[in-house]
């Protein structure tokens, strides 16, 4: 597929066991290291606590409406992520205005790309 | 027609003929009194002036008339014509200054009295009176609004409307307000309309930033949430204007707002539903995307295409049952007896027993598509369709760390297995060993035994899913 995610971990936040073992297989066919997949954000900051991934893949919905918490965790520890929602792109508070938002239902492989896209601005970004 | 006559008291000589003919020829009526007595008798609004001799009234107790003419309406001031008559010097300049001073608005023509004299006087006493009808029709339309206007706002229960000073203290708190607010005109009296703002509005300087723009733009919006007395939120949409002097300095403010809290929550909770409701869509979608996607290949078109519709038509009767009501759950034994119906099971050879339990949406989701694959997989190589099988399936509740699982066991028995028949790894035992776990935090096994397949599936009920707690208050 031309994507190289090779010695990339990348945490996988999302509770629809489909879509998360679809972009698992997608992201370890890309050679990434998945985290996860996890399906609650309690899950996801013990992950956390344990081994920093480079980037990570975050459903804003975990069961009980739209939350941010993990996502807020992420920002403050400086990984970057993308958002996948099934709501409108404007439930996203402003402070997440930057992240790249997916909305569902999504093709895993672009879940992929939006990860790739995501890995080069931050190496592009930390070459500077 | 006395209606609008003069009234003229002159009881001696030719004074009162000649008055009514001077009266005729500018054609209004007079009407003579006799005496004292009858004048006072005769008073009334309608009467356009009264005309009298001294001599009818000196020497009488005129209590009656000066007590009917400070009684007159506000807009009347009857005008008095008075002749003067040869009275004793001394005495009738103090009861002239009195009689004048008692009567208000008096004329007095010294006799004798030139036909001109007292023909310019009652003209001039008539054009007076005329003016006074004026005023009273004013004064009754002003009446009429400003009653009309006092009903309105009085009635005006869903609109709070609240008056102030320069300095924006209250001076007139209206029953809309007291209705909408809570506090009493009695409590509110004096205070600054900042009050009503609520105290994260009052920290950011709204009420103030409100009235300077009313003061430079003669209006401002008010459309925002407020507090009432007991602490709840009312949202006003309303405005505040500046009431000017005519010199153009301020007079106060006006400030009127309609409750439209309702309509503002019903809004909000509109917004949430349908955030709801498009979130729900797109995972029912994303879902049947992946039923499309991870059915077994295997097999004809014709066979993948039942499977699909099967599971479809098993995820179809769980939304029916969710969507009937907001955070609806759905009964355990209503998804396996469904699922066993659909595939015509034959209900003397499948047992069915475990409590009462209300699934929340995902657990009901997730459960209703792994009964039907148990189902559906037994119907065609399992305990349904085999001549001697039979399905047990029964479920617990069971306190883990404090918190109640389901724990549901699914076994069939008289299925001929034979040795080393490996299980099929299909859509349904992913479904069961993989998303169940994932899911619904819990564990799906599946073995085959030497009569048929055994399958224990169990997770976490949410505090919700269990009827015992249902009692407890929400928060």
């Amino acid at each position: 597929m031309g994507f190289d995610l090779h010695g990339r971990a990348v945490l996988v936040v999302e509770d629809d066991f489909y879509l998360a073992d679809d972009t698992r297989q997608f992201l370890e066919d890309a050679g990434a290291e998945v985290l996860g997949p996890v399906s609650a954000a309690e899950e996801a900051l013990s992950l956390l606590e344990i081994r920093r991934p480079d980037c990570a893949v975050v459903d804003v919905n975990l069961g009980a409406g739209p939350s941010f918490g993990l996502a807020s965790a992420l920002q403050a520890r400086g990984i970057p992520f993308v958002f996948l929602t099934g709501y409108d792109r404007d439930i996203v508070p402003a402070e997440f205005r930057d992240v790249p938002c997916l909305q569902k239902p999504v093709d895993p492989g672009k879940v992929v790309g939006a990860i790739v896209t995501l890995e080069s601005g931050a190496r592009n970004y930390s070459k500077k | 027609m006395d209606s609008g006559a003069v009234l003229v008291l002159a009881p001696i000589g030719r004074d009162g003929p000649a008055a009514v003919e001077i009266l005729a020829r500018i054609g209004i009526s007079g009407i003579v009194c006799a005496d004292y007595g009858a004048l006072v008798e005769r008073l009334g609004p309608q009467r356009l002036a009264v005309i009298a001799a001294e001599e009818g009234l000196y020497g009488r107790d005129l209590g009656d008339l000066i007590r009917w003419t400070k009684d007159q309406p506000v807009w009347s001031d009857l005008p008095f014509i008075i002749l003067t008559s040869h009275l004793p010097h001394q005495r009738a300049t103090a009861w002239r200054a009195e009689l004048i001073s008692s009567l208000g608005n008096v004329t007095l023509l010294e006799r004798p009295v030139e036909s001109i004299t007292l023909t310019s006087s009652t003209q001039a006493a008539l054009r007076a009176r005329q003016r006074q009808y004026e005023l009273r029709g004013l004064l009754s339309e002003l009446e009429h609004g400003n009653e009309r206007f006092r009903l309105i706002v009085e009635n005006a229960r869903d609109y709070a409307i609240i008056l102030s000073d320069p300095n924006d203290t209250i001076i007139d708190w209206l029953p809309g307000a007291a209705a909408v607010f809570g506090w009493s005109a009695d409590e509110m009296l004096g205070k600054p309309t900042s009050s009503i703002f609520t105290p994260e509005d009052q920290a950011q300087g709204v009420p103030r930033q409100e009235l300077s723009r009313a003061r430079a733009e003669g209006v401002a919006p008010n459309v925002r949430w407020h507090e009432t007395k007991d602490g709840r939120r009312v949202f006003l949409d309303g405005q505040t204007v500046t009431l000017r002097n005519d010199d153009g300095t301020i007079r106060g403010f006006m400030k009127i707002g309609k409750d439209i809290t309702e309509r503002k929550r019903n809004e909000e909770r509109q917004a949430v539903l349908t955030a709801e409701l498009q979130h729900r869509v797109r995972n029912v979608l994303a879902t049947v995307a992946s039923l499309v996607k991870r059915g077994d290949a295997t097999g004809t078109t014709q066979e993948f295409r039942e499977r699909l519709s099967g599971r479809i038509a098993a995820m179809a009767r769980t939304q029916t049952l969710l969507t009937r009501g907001a955070a609806e759950g759905v009964e355990l034994e209503g998804i396996v007896r469904d699922e066993l119906l659909a595939q015509a099971a034959d209900p003397s050879r499948v047992s069915v027993e475990g409590p009462f339990i209300i699934l929340m949406p995902k657990a009901a989701e997730v459960l209703t598509l792994a009964i039907h694959e148990l189902t559906t997989n037994a119907a065609k190589y399992g305990a349904i369709g085999a001549p001697q099988g039979r399905v047990t399936i029964q479920w617990e509740r069971e306190p883990r760390q404090g918190q109640d699982w389901l724990e549901l066991t699914w076994q069939e028995s008289g299925v001929e297995i034979l040795p080393g028949h490996q299980m099929r790894k299909g859509f349904g035992t992913e479904l069961i060993t993989r998303r169940v776990p994932f899911e619904l935090k819990g564990s799906g096994e599946m073995q085959l035994t030497g009569t048929g397949l055994l399958c224990r599936i169990s997770f976490p009920l949410q505090p919700s899913e269990s009827v015992l707690q249902t009692g407890v208050p929400a928060e």
